[in-house]
């Protein structure tokens, strides 16, 4: 491809489209955004823009519920990434063949990805809804009755339901990438590790494992940005409740736009999370990196 | 007349085939029941369109008292259905078409050429990624009345292209880094361009990651709630996921209204999905044998 | 490359094409024209568009209602064409707030009156109706007393809303349940943990509350609040004399722990929502709740069960023997409120007005008591055959009532302060935080908000 004297000129025509409006409706609004998380102001068109310089900053940074965000944003990601990861890989296994009703067991899986998140939202607090809700009742039947905890309305155990719910969501996405990377492995080295000797287990660990590694990146990636912006899901689920258990960065910025009033909090709560996603980012990117050189 | 030994040997034969489809049984049932624990939550909410909304606290597990085909009627009438089903189809398609074409184009000049400010512009584009809607809200509405766009739909297309390149220029990029680069040199030997190699290479070999990348692209905006209710002004322009706002009152919801809606909501994005993922298939398997 | 290469040009044809086809369709074309007119209108009837935000959604009790004043004020004035723009009260909320940042309100939307939306006026964005109030007197008089004043802000001189919602709170009972336990619903606090006592040995719950839902706390404090403090003393909230540690605004809080504790609530209440504690009424698993005036409609409406309204009966929140000076204070009020946007001139500002008497005059209440089985702040001469029982009843025992006040938190200026009123509200309500320590936390996010 280095052969082709391509200009800069027609490059450009081909990253033109994309640029212009990621640049116009996307980095010209951000830019104006982390202005703003200098200033403050009431929300009202013409009133005025205080400047309070770190101010903004100070205050999230002094304050209890930001900190409670960002763990439990770091929770969820840790969560997502365990359940997700590892599930997601072994479903793409399982359904990487060409049985008949495969594809209707992949949509299946792939069907809780289909859903917004209000339906969400409405169908599992009606599963979880208390004393006989679907879950609670189940339970109850099979005698484990004792088991049951206010599943989304308890500070403990809120955050954790949470997770789950959102694995259930994520799982098909990252099952779907995955089975993308599995089934771009040509068919000619696994037979030639077959005919080396490779049972079943030596011949996911060794050659399967090391061949996805690129979709690995992506799903890991994705679920590190995806889990710091968490929103609708946890806005429709708990708001970030009860009692700030499941509160997150976005559900903070959130309300300090929305509830509180305070833009140049909500817009210094963004440029915290930008910083943070792009410094995970950049760890995760060389994590993975560094594995291609050690592998 | 056959002999015994391979009377003998037809009979293993066929006891083999047998076992192995049995020893496989497990394995099937097995997938079958993991797949229906899994979509469990959304068998309930169809079983929930069919109650009354009295019944839906009452009787949690079972079927419907009785079978109420007119909640999907009603459902179809309050959240308007037939009629905002044609703006969500108009937005979410050229969506889907633009925002695919364009990342494309872009992934393919990042991807297959060699250039430090390439890379650049690359890590540009992934930047997008990590920002938070909510954060550029008002700032996308001061701009959307200054453009005096408000009462047409471009400006919340355009929205979506803009959050939705920088995820699928990541994907593609990495889709596209790993395609092989013999038929490139065939085009260039040939004498071809860019665009040439574009649409006679590029774009065949990516159609698995174009299908899945188009599935994912028409999802987001089809449930999209936020930008749709501070982007679309007229009421009878609104999206389907608007529609369902209809179903909440002060301080109650009709909830079997809404489990009809959201299954009458639903039904298109499992079409797109199946018919798209038709073409993942196929664009797979094209792949895999090629390589 | 030194042919022409058409296929580059094609790309760059197709993506103008492309955002032509985004610029040009996209719309649709209803026939809707819209003029703002400056004020130097000689034409009577020039065409003018109304945006109106409303929360009155078709599953609003009002929305049917609502939908059929506007249709009839369209055909009365045929120039003028009324955007609706109707979402439930978050997304609205949302929505507003969007467009007062970006100078883009409606002509005609609903506010809650409280102290935050005093900003609306502060920043000039709503106009004072005290002279188009005074010019028609059929229609200041319509409103029921007191009404008009929870549209004035502290600080400011004029009434700048229209109410149409109106409130007042107290308990729903179901009678026969009452009936099998052997109690007579109570008049004071003593009388109700008694006949929470008796309900419990006969075996029936007591009360139902969504405890999972913020503002069912905050409810219950304010009505707490008000019987022990009578409701001039929220004033004192907002003037920050009284602060949250105080022990007038501490005992509400430890009221609501005594119910609690009383075993009033079944033991999921923490994590039932609204829907849920209407249902456990509904579903006769619980023998009364607190709730407001909205309850009737849903025990009487649609969706109940049938014939269940008939059992239902009211009786007014108990009060405190020690505080009985207070026993008629009510939390209860003006809520949806009809705002005009000062942006709006001329002719359009005339049928905003003409519009928003229209919704709250005697004619409209009729009608939208009447199908919501609710009340409102017009007085109406109802047909209790429409209305039902049970709306006559409630409007009878407010009679009784001497002092109406509306959410603590309308009282509470800060933002910040009010949205934490609610959560901590919720908290005692669970029993997740002492009374003292909310108060506490309360009283440091006053602080930090001046």
């Amino acid at each position: 491809m280095e052969r082709l004297n391509a200009r800069y000129g027609q490059i450009l025509l081909y990253l033109l489209p994309a640029l212009l409006f990621y640049t116009a409706l996307l980095v010209y609004p951000v830019i104006k955004s982390f202005y703003l998380a200098a200033f403050k102001w009431n929300g009202f068109a013409g009133s005025a823009m205080t400047f309070v310089g770190f101010d903004n900053f100070r205050f999230i940074f002094e304050d209890a519920i930001f900190w409670k965000s960002l763990q439990n944003v770091m929770m969820i990601m840790a969560g997502s990434i365990l359940i997700q990861i590892p599930a997601g890989l072994f479903l793409a296994l399982l359904l990487n063949g060409k049985w008949r009703g495969i594809r209707v067991v992949k949509a299946a899986f792939f069907m809780p990805v289909i859903m917004s998140a209000t339906s969400i939202a409405l169908l599992w607090k009606f599963i979880l809804y208390p004393g006989d809700g679907l879950l609670d009742g189940f339970l109850t039947r099979l005698g484990m009755g004792d088991v049951i905890q206010a599943w989304l309305a308890d500070p403990d155990i809120a955050l954790f339901t949470v997770i789950l719910i959102c694995c259930w969501q994520g799982i098909g996405v990252v099952m779907i990438i995955f089975l993308s990377g599995l089934v771009a492995i040509p068919d000619a080295i696994k037979e030639a590790a077959r005919i080396d000797g490779a049972n079943r287990r030596q011949l996911l660990w060794y050659v399967t494992l090391p061949l996805i590694r690129e979709v690995t990146a992506i799903n890991v990636i994705l679920l590190v940005i995806g889990t710091l912006k968490i929103f609708d899901n946890i806005y429709v689920l708990t708001n970030g409740g009860p009692l700030n258990a499941t509160e997150v960065l976005g559900t903070y910025l959130y309300s300090e736009a929305f509830s509180n009033n305070r833009f140049g909090m909500a817009s210094a709560t963004a440029v915290v999370m930008f910083v943070i996603g792009f410094v995970l980012t950049l760890i995760a990117n060389r994590a993975m990196k560094r594995e291609a050189y050690e592998g | 007349m056959m002999s015994t030994i391979t009377r003998y040997n037809r009979a293993a034969v066929l006891s083999d085939r047998t076992r192995k489809k049995w020893r496989k049984a497990p394995f099937y049932i097995g997938t079958s029941l993991l797949a229906i624990a899994f979509i469990y939550p959304l068998i309930y909410t169809l079983l929930t369109s069919f109650k009354t909304n009295n019944e839906i606290f009452s009787n949690y597990f079972g079927l419907p008292e009785s079978w109420r085909f007119e909640n999907y009627a009603h459902a179809w009438v309050k959240g308007k259905i037939g009629a905002y089903f044609m703006n969500s189809v108009y937005i979410c398609t050229i969506y889907v078409v633009l925002v695919l074409l364009f990342s494309s184009m872009a992934s393919f000049v990042l991807a297959r050429l060699r250039g430090k400010w390439l890379t650049a512009v690359f890590y540009f584009f992934v930047a997008g990624m990590m920002i938070p809607v909510h954060a550029i809200l008002i700032p996308l509405a001061q701009t959307s009345m200054s453009l005096g766009l408000s009462d047409q739909y471009s400006f919340l297309i355009g929205i979506y292209i803009a959050s939705g390149v920088p995820y699928m220029i990541f994907i593609m990029y990495g889709f596209m880094k790993g395609l092989p680069r013999e038929l490139e040199e065939a085009v260039i030997i040939d004498g071809g361009g860019l665009w040439t190699i574009y649409r006679k290479v590029l774009l065949p070999l990516s159609r698995p990651v174009l299908a899945t990348m188009g599935i994912l692209g028409f999802l987001s905006t089809w449930n999209d709630l936020i930008l749709a209710l501070l982007f679309i002004k007229k009421s009878d322009m609104w999206t389907l996921s608007l529609g369902l706002l209809n179903f909440s009152g002060f301080y109650t919801t009709d909830y079997v209204g809404l489990c009809a809606a959201i299954v009458l909501v639903n039904i298109p994005t499992i079409i797109v999905y199946i018919s798209l993922q038709e073409y993942v298939e196929k664009g797979l398997t094209a792949g895999a044998v090629k390589g | 490359m030194k042919k022409v290469d058409w296929g580059k040009s094609k790309v760059i044809v197709a993506v103008l094409l492309a955002m032509l086809a985004l610029t040009a369709c996209g719309s649709n074309n209803e026939g809707t024209v819209s003029t703002t007119s400056p004020a130097t209108s000689e034409a009577p009837k020039e065409k003018v568009t109304l945006r109106v935000a409303t929360a009155y959604t078709p599953d609003h009790p009002f929305g049917p209602a609502i939908d059929q004043i506007l249709t009839e004020f369209t055909a009365q004035h045929p120039e003028v064409t009324i955007e609706k723009e109707f979402l439930p009260v978050a997304d609205l909320d949302k929505k507003l707030t969007v467009d007062r940042a970006t100078d883009n309100l409606p002509e005609v939307f609903v506010i809650f009156p409280g102290a935050s939306t005093a900003d609306y006026a502060k920043e000039n964005k709503i106009i004072d109706l005290t002279e188009y109030l005074n010019s028609d007197t059929d229609w200041k008089d319509g409103f029921i007393s007191g009404a008009l004043d929870s549209l004035r802000f502290d600080g400011l001189t004029g009434i700048y809303g229209a109410p149409l919602g109106a409130y007042s709170t107290g308990f729903y009972y179901n009678k026969e349940l009452f009936q099998t336990a052997g109690v007579e619903p109570p008049k004071t606090w003593d009388e109700l943990l008694a006949v929470i006592d008796k309900l419990k040995a006969a075996n029936v719950t007591p009360m139902a509350i969504g405890a999972s839902e913020s503002w069912r706390a905050e409810h219950l404090y304010t009505a707490l609040f008000y019987k022990w403090n009578g409701t001039e003393k929220a004033k004192q909230i907002l003037s920050r004399e009284l602060p949250y540690s105080s022990p007038e605004a501490i005992e509400p809080f430890k009221r609501m722990v005594q119910l609690v504790d009383a075993g009033a609530f079944d033991k999921k209440y923490v994590a039932l929502n609204y829907a849920g504690e209407v249902a456990d009424f509904n579903n006769e698993k619980a023998a009364m709740r607190f709730s407001g005036s909205w309850a009737v409609g849903e025990s009487t409406g649609p969706n109940s069960p049938e014939g269940f309204g008939d059992k239902v009966g009211f009786f007014p929140f108990p009060y405190f023997t020690e505080k009985e000076e207070h026993k008629d204070s009510w939390m209860g009020g003006v809520s949806d409120s009809f705002a005009i946007s000062t942006k709006a001139q001329g002719h359009q500002k005339d049928m905003a007005i003409e519009l928003v008497k229209t919704l709250t005059s005697p004619a409209s209440s009729k009608i939208i008591i009447e199908s919501a089985h609710d009340l409102t702040a017009v007085k109406a001469e109802v047909d209790p055959e429409r209305s039902g029982k049970l709306i006559a009843e409630v409007s009878k025992a407010m009679g009784t009532g001497k002092e109406f006040a509306g959410d603590v938190s309308a009282f509470e200026p800060a933002k910040a302060v009010n949205s934490k009123l609610y959560d901590l509200t919720q908290a005692v309500l669970v029993k997740g935080v002492t009374p003292e320590a909310a108060v506490k936390q309360l009283d440091a996010e006053v602080a930090k908000s001046q």
